[in-house]
């Protein structure tokens, strides 16, 4: 059972990596359309590039 | 056409039918296609030349028909390259850059999205553009020196969608931050919540010594390792709120909750810092997290309606076109921003615009759609002298006007404020569940001091714990979500039976109401004309008089041409020399014959010869839009009537409601006569006709005083305010986008049956508040003094606390279900 030592300061440091992945993903905007991105990989062809690269 | 197809030929664009005569095509895959207009034309030979013909295969829908052809376009936006008008909605960045978000009109599928990023990426000195299909926005960030914001907006509405920039107040992006905000605390609460719970179990299934203390107190330091954003970060609303309360004195539903953190925080604290007790960061941390989503839906219900608002004002046009005199006599136009005209500038309005401001006409005659503004739903005509509002639709032909106001003080702006005023007028409705959980909450407060000061004295070990037992046992949770999860339920209920509820006390206040008072035009009635019958004269064939007035209003956007049209059947003959006269009808040829078609006075005017087909004579009372005349050299040949149609499910309504002994009631604006008819129709006893918004408040804030519980159906922005002033408003769906801003519950297929079932789920609704705040009572009752008595651990408190709330939402939730 030591190992229990170890692994909960562990997995309280992953919990806070979470959450700041989380806190990164709600800012820039990941969330705020559930639409559209799952329809551009239909709409987008792969014979033709994109017109232009999105900066991230 | 082609024999094998059947169906009419429509516009491989925009989907709608294909005018007879010149034909338009546009070669796409490889074979030729019809186009209906120039507009449309122009939007699909932009799209396969800028090789995006993969729009046409990738699409959902009908795509909009652009207005007009793309020359144009570029001029009527030349008015936001103007700096000063700019600043209100684009934003300089640090690279040169500027950025700016549209509104974008006409999406209807992900490939309108895809098909505006396509066409715009490619603009030179176009930096990205990010299509939001959620929200129907665009953000643009674009090279200023290399690209006009114009060429941008042109390029929008040359694949036939409308953009406009989306002049964001502060009060909307506050409203953005704080929706952000909400969710990162509910996902900060949740995600360290779940963690906390998971050690909590630990510590639970090895309460009674088979752990190691050490292990025991590495868990619980964990814990409070992870309780602290919770507290820090989740709970602020709380702690906040609570300031607030305490700042003006009152106590309101954040109080015991802060309190019961607090005491709970400072207890476990205490405990795992001593040694002796249990602690609690469990309980916090659940708490925390379903009071946070509780809150949540309540604040998205509350941006709905705010981004309705951001809608509406699009109604009134942000630029318009200004008309100068220069020196011999030459007239200059420019397109200026509303806001920089003046009263007494001059502006023309081309057909299909919206008028910018209220002026007065100084040359032309169109008919004008002020149905947002005044209800009507038929274009009236407007000569020189005559005034204009605006926010109506210009329909027939140019027109020149003169500023009378200026926009901050047009109809439509007092009309949004009187909507105003009255919703902040309305008296607060305090809901069942609130008045009994302030009452709750100033008594959970007192058994709580007492509990502590009792405890202190008695044994001073245990007061802590004991306290918390009971701010935990009686957490005001299963209370604070008694109406929450009941109204979330019954809403989401409501939605699937077409009622989109804007305002949490719609649903209760509906299942109370006692009196339903109904407006006419486009609530009662559909608020487009149909053809009831035709009175041919001797010798005349009904049908094929029809006919004949179905080609002279073959080209007519008029809604007696429309009526006409659909009304006739088999091939119409083709008129020739159609011409019009704005107000009473028209002039043309078929056949070699001239026909007349208008009103009687037209009609006798140009004929020479008085009305009187099939022996109905003119009695003066009918409303001559809705009587329309067909004359040739020979005489009247036959008499169409109009009439404006009952809407589906009305009269199923009205009986139901008076069956359940509520009172119905009938207020328009319109004549004696047409509401006279509907009132028969539908076996409405109290009906008033004539009636100007103001005296429809009136009449609605004396049935108030007679502590009538009303419910305002209705639709049009002259409702607004009328809809404000009932305790509960409906507005249909298809109605204006004022009056959906303004009505609490939303008919969304303007099928009126709908508010009967929306009726029952209400009644419902309220009866499982009931029970749920009388659970949660009668729960506390029970658990307050076993608690008080010290005969309640805390986690056999948070057991019970979570199966009381667990309860009440189950209970809620078979709302849903039916």
């Amino acid at each position: 059972m030591d190992i229990l030592f170890l692994l909960i300061p562990i997995s309280l440091a992953f919990v806070v990596l979470i959450a700041v992945i989380l806190n990164w993903a709600v800012r820039s905007g990941q969330y705020d359309d559930m639409e559209k991105p799952r329809h551009d990989i239909l709409l987008d062809e792969d014979d033709r590039p994109p017109p232009r690269d999105r900066d991230q | 056409m082609q024999g094998n197809e059947n169906q009419d030929p429509v516009c491989f664009h925009c989907g709608q039918l294909l005018p007879a005569g010149n034909r338009l095509d546009v070669e796409i895959d490889g074979a030729s296609k019809p186009m209906c207009c120039h507009g449309c034309k122009a939007a699909a030979e932009t799209i396969v030349a800028c090789g995006l013909d993969r729009f046409y295969r990738m699409r959902a829908g009908g795509t909009p028909r652009p207005d007009a052809p793309p020359g144009r376009d570029a001029a009527r936006y030349v008015a936001f390259d103007d700096p000063i008008l700019q600043r209100r909605f684009v934003s300089a960045r640090p690279d040169g850059r500027v950025e700016a978000a549209l509104l974008l009109d006409g999406v209807v599928c992900a490939a309108c999205c895809w098909l505006i990023e396509h066409r715009i990426a490619g603009l030179a000195g176009m930096d990205t553009i990010a299509v939001n299909y959620a929200t129907l926005t665009a953000r643009v960030r674009w090279d200023p020196a290399r690209l006009k914001f114009s060429a941008i907006l042109a390029a929008i509405a040359q694949l036939g969608y409308h953009a406009a920039p989306y002049d964001a107040t502060v009060a909307d992006r506050q409203l953005i931050r704080e929706r952000t905000a909400q969710l990162r605390r509910i996902a900060m609460a949740g995600l360290f919540g779940m963690q906390i719970m998971m050690l909590s179990l630990g510590l639970y299934l090895g309460a009674d010594g088979g752990v190691d203390p050490g292990l025991a107190d590495l868990f619980r330091w964990a814990a409070l390792l992870l309780v602290l954003p919770i507290l820090s970060y989740s709970a602020q609303p709380f702690f906040r709120g609570t300031l607030r309360d305490l700042r003006v004195q009152r106590l309101g539903m954040d109080v015991p909750v802060a309190l019961g953190i607090a005491i709970a925080f400072a207890g476990s604290v205490h405990a795992l810092l001593t040694g002796r007790g249990d602690v609690y960061f469990d309980s916090i941390a659940m708490f925390v997290f379903i009071l946070l989503c509780g809150r949540y839906v309540e604040f998205t219900v509350r941006r709905q309606s705010a981004a309705q608002w951001d809608r509406l004002q699009r109604i009134q046009p942000a630029t318009a076109t200004r008309i100068r005199m220069n020196a011999g006599d030459a007239m200059d136009e420019e397109v200026v921003p509303v806001s920089a005209l003046q009263v007494g500038d001059q502006v023309r309005i081309r057909p299909g615009e919206v008028v910018p401001v209220d002026g007065e006409i100084t040359t032309g005659t169109s008919s004008v759609n002020e149905a947002l503004l005044t209800g009507e739903s038929l274009p009236v005509t407007r000569g020189p002298g005559a005034a204009v509002l605006g926010g109506s639709i210009n329909v027939e032909s140019p027109l020149c006007v003169q500023v009378s106001r200026i926009s901050d003080q047009s109809r439509l702006a007092q009309i949004s404020r009187l909507a105003r005023d009255v919703e902040t007028t309305k008296p607060a409705l305090d809901t069942l569940a609130s008045r009994v959980a302030s009452r709750f909450i100033v008594r959970l407060l007192m058994i709580a001091a007492g509990v502590a000061l009792f405890w202190w004295f008695r044994d001073p070990a245990r007061w802590v714990p004991i306290t918390v037992s009971v701010l935990v046992i009686t957490c005001p949770c299963a209370l604070a979500l008694a109406a929450p999860a009941a109204l979330t339920a019954a809403t989401g209920n409501l939605l699937r039976q077409g009622l989109l509820v804007r305002r949490a006390h719609a649903v209760e206040t509906l299942a109370r109401v006692t009196l339903f008072v109904f407006d006419k035009t486009g609530t009662l009635t559909n608020g487009e004309l149909r053809l009831s019958h035709v009175d041919a004269a001797a010798g005349t064939d009904g049908d094929a008089a029809l006919n004949l007035a179905a080609a002279l209003e073959a080209g007519s956007a008029h809604p007696v041409g429309h009526a006409l049209r659909k009304a006739a059947r088999g091939p119409l003959p083709h008129a020739v020399q159609v011409r019009n006269f704005t107000g009473a009808g028209v002039a043309g040829s078929v056949a070699g014959r001239e026909y007349f078609l208008g009103t009687a006075a037209f009609v006798q005017r140009m004929t020479g010869v008085a009305p009187s087909a099939g022996g109905v004579v003119d009695n003066g009372n009918a409303d001559p839009a809705t009587r329309i005349v067909l004359g040739s050299g020979a005489g009247t040949l036959a008499t169409f009537h109009l009439c404006d149609t009952l809407r589906n499910g009305a009269v199923e309504l009205i009986r139901n409601l008076a069956r359940q002994g509520l009172g119905v009631r009938l207020l328009s604006g319109d004549g004696h006569a047409a509401v006279a008819a509907v009132a028969a129709g539908l076996e409405i006893g109290h009906a008033e006709p004539d009636l100007l918004p103001e005296q429809k408040v009136a009449r609605l804030q004396q049935w108030r005083a007679d502590s009538e519980v009303i419910c305002m159906v209705g639709d049009g922005v002259n409702d607004a305010p009328v809809l404000a002033a009932a305790h509960v408003s409906v507005a249909m769906g298809g109605g204006a986008d004022l009056a959906r801003a303004n009505a609490d519950i939303i008919l969304l297929e303007n099928w009126l049956d709908a508010l009967r079932a929306g009726i029952h789920v209400a009644r419902r609704t309220l009866d499982i508040m009931r029970q749920n705040v009388t659970w949660a009572i009668a729960y506390n009752i029970i658990a307050v003094p076993l608690a008080a008595a010290g005969q309640v651990t805390p986690w056999m408190a948070a057991l019970g606390m979570s199966l009381s709330s667990l309860l009440v939402v189950l209970n809620a939730a078979r709302l849903a279900r039916t």
